[in-house]
């Protein structure tokens, strides 16, 4: 007689119906593993016999209360499906929709009596900025001037010949580079 | 002409929840009555007071029903339920601590009609009066047994045997490792052996 008892997979097993010959050969031999198989099957037995209960009348009814049911699907001319926001989303959507159409009203119906406050504030921002322009363009041009690599730079262009020279090199990286990049940028069109 | 829509009792689970997400109240509906008997009793079981477990099966449902545009159809739409519901149940236990459970009624009942009210009915749709004692005492003893169980053993315990689930949708369901769903339904399986042991006498 087998020393070992039924495993946990094989007492599963014949729950379900699956017995080897190994299995039945133990269990003709094995009281023990009989009475643990028998009455595991009694428990099982029990188990699925037990009734179902059910909640008291009106339980959907309840629950649906409860429930954000989104608008029906409403589909447009082009065929494209969007939903019309309900419960907390349309309530967010229509906050700031008020809140940027307040705004909006707001602001123009101050520009419309302030035309003049407007036009000054206007102006001193054009004058500001045009200040800014050229004192960024007068700091850069000094820097350039002030670098070791500018006077021979300049060398490059001192004559009309080498500045042509110099431009139609420029043109030709330019355009080697372009080329490049197309080629790279191309998708295969077979397999290799 | 547009085609007849067929009814929603002869869907899968998957279509009727396609149809909710386009705001049929109905498949709303129809969700509900698949489920309420399943989920009311796994609550039931698992907290042993049928007012809290109408709540909590409620709870569930809205849940469920309100985070229907989140849930991802390649996982089995029961699984997503029982989910829920396991965790509403579990959250509600550990709350609660609700450690004596009485098969006589609501530990929270105080009145005698409150117990009644609240006792678990067994023995449905039994043939012959004869069948019925029997199965209203097995089926008492049985659910007493699962009382005992530990609330994890006692989740698996259902979920496979009363449910019908496999084990791989319970390791799912409870989001445990397959292995030990497999021992904790054995242990299970055990301790109602020894607990259930003096009915075969």
């Amino acid at each position: 007689m087998s020393t070992t008892h039924l495993s946990p997979d094989e007492l599963d097993a014949l729950l379900v119906g699956v017995m080897s010959a190994t299995v039945r050969t133990h269990l003709g031999e094995c009281g023990l593993c009989r009475a643990v198989a028998s009455t595991d099957r009694a428990v099982v037995i029990g188990l699925e016999r037990l009734p179902r209960f059910s909640p008291r009348s009106g339980f959907g009814d309840r629950v649906m209360l409860q429930v954000d049911v989104p608008t029906p699907v409403v589909r447009s001319i082009l065929g494209l499906k969007f939903r019309v926001p309900t419960g907390r989303k349309l309530a967010l959507a229509a906050s700031v929709a008020v809140v940027l159409l307040a705004g909006l009203t707001t602001s123009v119906v101050w520009s419309l009596g302030n035309r003049d406050v407007l036009a000054g504030w206007g102006q001193q921002a054009v004058s500001l900025l045009d200040n800014w322009l050229w004192l960024g363009l007068r700091a850069l041009a000094a820097n350039v001037a002030e670098q070791p690599w500018y006077e021979s730079v300049r060398g490059l262009v001192a004559t009309p010949a080498r500045a042509a020279l110099a431009g139609l090199g420029l043109l030709a990286t330019w355009s080697v580079g372009v080329i490049a990049l197309k080629r790279l940028v191309t998708l295969p069109t077979r397999a290799a | 002409m547009a085609e007849p829509r067929p009814p929603l009792n002869t869907l899968s689970d998957q279509e009727v929840v396609a149809k909710s997400r386009d705001g049929d109240e109905t498949a709303y509906r129809e969700l509900i009555r698949r489920y309420e008997r399943p989920v009311f009793s796994l609550i039931f079981r698992m907290v042993r007071d049928r007012e809290i477990a109408e709540d909590l099966s409620q709870e569930t449902f809205i849940k469920v029903l309100n985070a229907i545009s989140t849930y991802r159809p390649e996982f089995k739409f029961s699984s997503w339920v029982f989910k829920i519901a396991n965790n509403t149940a579990i959250d509600h236990l550990r709350r609660r601590e609700l450690d004596t459970l009485s098969l006589e009624g609501s530990p929270h009942a105080a009145t005698p009609e409150a117990m009644e009210a609240t006792a678990l009915q067994l023995g449905t749709g039994v043939a012959s009066p004869l069948d019925d004692v029997a199965s209203r005492e097995l089926g008492g003893e049985i659910e007493a047994a699962i009382n005992r169980l530990r609330p994890e053993y006692r989740s698996c315990i259902l979920l496979r045997h009363v449910e019908g689930r496999a084990y791989e949708e319970i390791a799912d369901i409870l989001g445990l490792p397959l292995g030990t769903v497999k021992t904790y339904i054995h242990r299970a399986r055990n301790e109602l052996r020894v607990m259930l042991a003096h009915l075969r006498d």
